[in-house]
């Protein structure tokens, strides 16, 4: 009964004028909304590309690091949690610039990241990728939280990050 | 029906085309970004070098302070979260300084929060003595102060690398990057004296000394909390290692004297600067145990009668001790509170590391980050008994009883006048400053004087990340028998 109903409906639909056109309108607007929210909400990215590249998280504006926030890597997206900083393939967790230590009966403890901290914690998740780059100037990195990265493969690294993310990227060979 | 239908599946193309394009709608930067953004205005400059003076007061007053009080016996724990029971149990454990303990926080943190601040201030510095670069602030030229503050934070900050670990990087705004070595803590304590020493002479007649946006002190504070600061440091080289560990204590008790005559103790501010470490320490389960309660070495120090508080909990469970009965102390009511309960004590793992007792002082509703409250990093008594020791180690004993004596709060406390000196500041070290001041202050003292328990560690050796990164072999400290082991009995 129902099927019939709807199947007469369709009917009507497709065949009067008026209704198609309301139809082709709300379509229309539909596709404007998409062209001009769908992207306009999208972020902008800014890439840097070579094949010696350093890394360093800015100190004035670390804090501005919260829970979602991510660049790339090239194909290791690098994200920032409150909690559960982890790594798995093609992906860094890092921890917000504060976040939850622990929490204890449902009360969070929380403490707070920094720029040398964060370089030797994105060290420590690269040593996985080895075989696609290679980490030197290695007391830029303990004493100035600079990570200096240079490909192993024959492509540039290239680094896909928000206008706004606080990390420095100086290509030092493109 | 096959209208709308494709109509519908065409708008379903667009969207996803337009979803996949805005993906590419990347900007392509190949002009290169200016690296040295972050230096490029004055006024992030001034928030660079501002925000590492809460930066570094807050990571003196943070939980890594907890593990240091675990090694002073101030506080107890079973939980192994983090690794807490692994710098409380006894037999002394060696301190697990492997790229493949998941728990290096107490270890690694401090270091690299310490020589972040580092970086900051060389930053300012390069930028003023090297590139001979002028600050201005709205039209005013706030070079002098943002050299004297850049100073300060290296020194304060070397200077606690100096006391946490065995030895570190000294950087300053000509090092050589590339030909960086490790300094022994004796070295690294006399560069950060000499700095904070340097920050006082920098810093000019109408200094403003901010410790974070609303709150700053004036320069004749500033000077009496950095010459506290440098003398406490300096004190922090004697240890029992390997590095020469003179002290000038005549140098020492006049930077006391010209130190701070209150207690320097900036209020609180919520989500910037707060006693995160208290707050944790202080925690209160629901049963009225403390999360990290009170070592029974307190008990056993404020009874004075070691068959009614042991050194240790006795670890038959039919035993629960009782109150404290025998003291004329009034802080001890105060500041600790008794309870049956356990809380997160677990037998199995050892019933001698229980305690009846939890903290009451400083407790504030289980939350110290909250505006308005006591942030407890420099106290006029821990002063009084810097100098105090000072006169002792020098050998003016008579002049150190006096010191202790005439403190205030020592003086209220309803105890007679003490006789002992050494006996007296370990009693007030683990009282009166307990919790109360910045990391490792229990630890440093008691390392001082051979009061450690055995195997406790002298001092943290370099992350063993950062050794792997310096392509240097592993090292740790502690343990019984261990290196840089406290030999013991100490005050047990």
């Amino acid at each position: 009964m129902e099927i019939i109903f709807l199947k007469k409906t369709l009917f009507l639909l497709r065949t009067t004028t008026v209704v198609r056109s309301f139809f082709m309108k709300k379509f229309i607007f539909l596709l404007v909304l998409l062209v001009t929210f769908g992207c306009a909400k999208e972020e902008q990215w800014v890439v840097h590309q070579g094949m010696i590249v350093q890394l360093q998280y800015d100190p004035i504006a670390i804090g501005t690091i919260d829970e979602g926030d991510r660049f790339w890597l090239d194909a290791i997206k690098v994200s920032h949690k409150k909690k559960e900083v982890s790594a798995t393939k093609n992906s860094i967790v890092l921890p917000t610039s504060t976040y939850v230590v622990t929490k204890i009966k449902d009360r969070p403890f929380m403490d707070r990241s920094n720029p040398i901290g964060y370089a030797l914690r994105l060290y420590n998740a690269l040593l996985s990728y080895n075989q696609a780059y290679q980490i030197t100037k290695l007391p830029l990195l303990q004493t100035q939280g600079i990570l200096t990265l240079h490909s192993k493969t024959e492509q540039p690294i290239r680094l896909k990050m928000p206008p706004d993310y606080p990390l420095i990227v100086k290509v030092i060979k493109e | 029906m096959k209208y709308l239908t494709n109509k519908y599946l065409g708008f379903l193309f667009a969207a996803a085309t337009l979803v996949v394009s805005c993906e590419e709608l990347d900007v392509e930067n190949l002009n290169q970004p200016d690296a040295e953004r972050a230096l490029s205005s004055d006024s992030d400059i001034i928030s660079l070098i501002d925000g590492s003076v809460t930066d570094t007061f807050y990571n003196l007053i943070n939980l890594p302070g907890a593990y240091f009080n675990f090694l002073a016996d101030q506080i107890s724990t079973t939980n192994a979260y983090l690794d807490f029971w692994g710098f409380a149990d006894q037999p002394r454990r060696a301190i697990n300084n492997s790229t493949t303990n998941s728990n290096l926080y107490p270890i690694s943190s401090p270091w690299s929060v310490y020589n972040q601040s580092i970086y900051n201030a060389n930053v300012i510095l390069r930028l003023v003595n090297v590139d001979n670069r002028s600050i201005m602030d709205e039209g005013v030229d706030v070079t002098a102060a943002k050299k004297a503050t850049a100073l300060f934070v290296r020194g304060l900050s070397l200077g606690t690398i100096g006391m946490i670990y065995d030895k570190g990087y000294r950087v300053d705004e000509n090092s050589d990057l590339g030909a960086l070595e490790f300094e022994d803590y004796s070295a690294l304590i006399g560069y950060a004296v000499s700095d904070i020493g340097a920050a006082i002479d920098a810093a000019p007649a109408d200094f403003q000394f901010q410790i974070y946006d609303g709150y700053t002190i004036d320069r004749a504070t500033f000077v009496k909390v950095a010459n506290s600061f440098r003398a406490k440091i300096a004190m922090g080289v004697k240890r029992g290692g390997a590095a020469d560990e003179t002290i000038n204590y005549a140098q020492v008790i006049s930077w006391l004297d010209a130190g701070i005559t209150e207690d320097f103790d900036p209020p609180a501010s919520n989500g910037v600067l707060f006693n995160n470490g208290q707050d944790w320490m202080t925690y209160t389960l629901s049963d009225n145990s403390g999360y990290m309660p009170v070592d029974q070495k307190i008990p056993f120090l404020a009874q004075g009668d070691e068959s009614v508080q042991p050194k240790d909990y006795p670890t038959d469970a039919s035993i629960i001790l009782g109150p404290i009965t025998n003291t004329t102390d009034s802080r001890i009511d105060n500041y600790f509170a008794y309870t049956t309960n356990f809380g997160y004590l677990r037998e199995s793992r050892g019933r001698h590391l229980f305690s009846n007792y939890r903290h009451t002082r400083f407790f504030t509703g289980n939350n110290r980050n909250q505006d308005g409250l006591s942030t407890n990093i420099f106290s006029k008594a821990e002063a009084n008994y810097l100098k105090a020791e000072a006169q002792l180690l020098s050998g003016d004993n008579t002049g150190a009883l006096a010191t202790i004596n005439a403190s205030a709060e020592r003086a209220a406390s309803g105890l007679p006048a003490a006789t002992n000196a050494a006996a007296a500041l370990h009693y007030e070290y683990s009282i009166e400053l307990h919790l109360n001041g910045t990391i490792g202050t229990n630890h440093f003292f008691m390392r001082r004087h051979n009061l450690l328990q055995a195997g406790t560690p002298l001092h943290y050796p370099v992350p063993a990340g950062e050794l792997e990164i310096s392509g240097l072999d592993p090292y740790t400290f502690g343990g019984p028998g261990g290196d840089a082991a406290a030999s013991g009995p100490g005050w047990k």
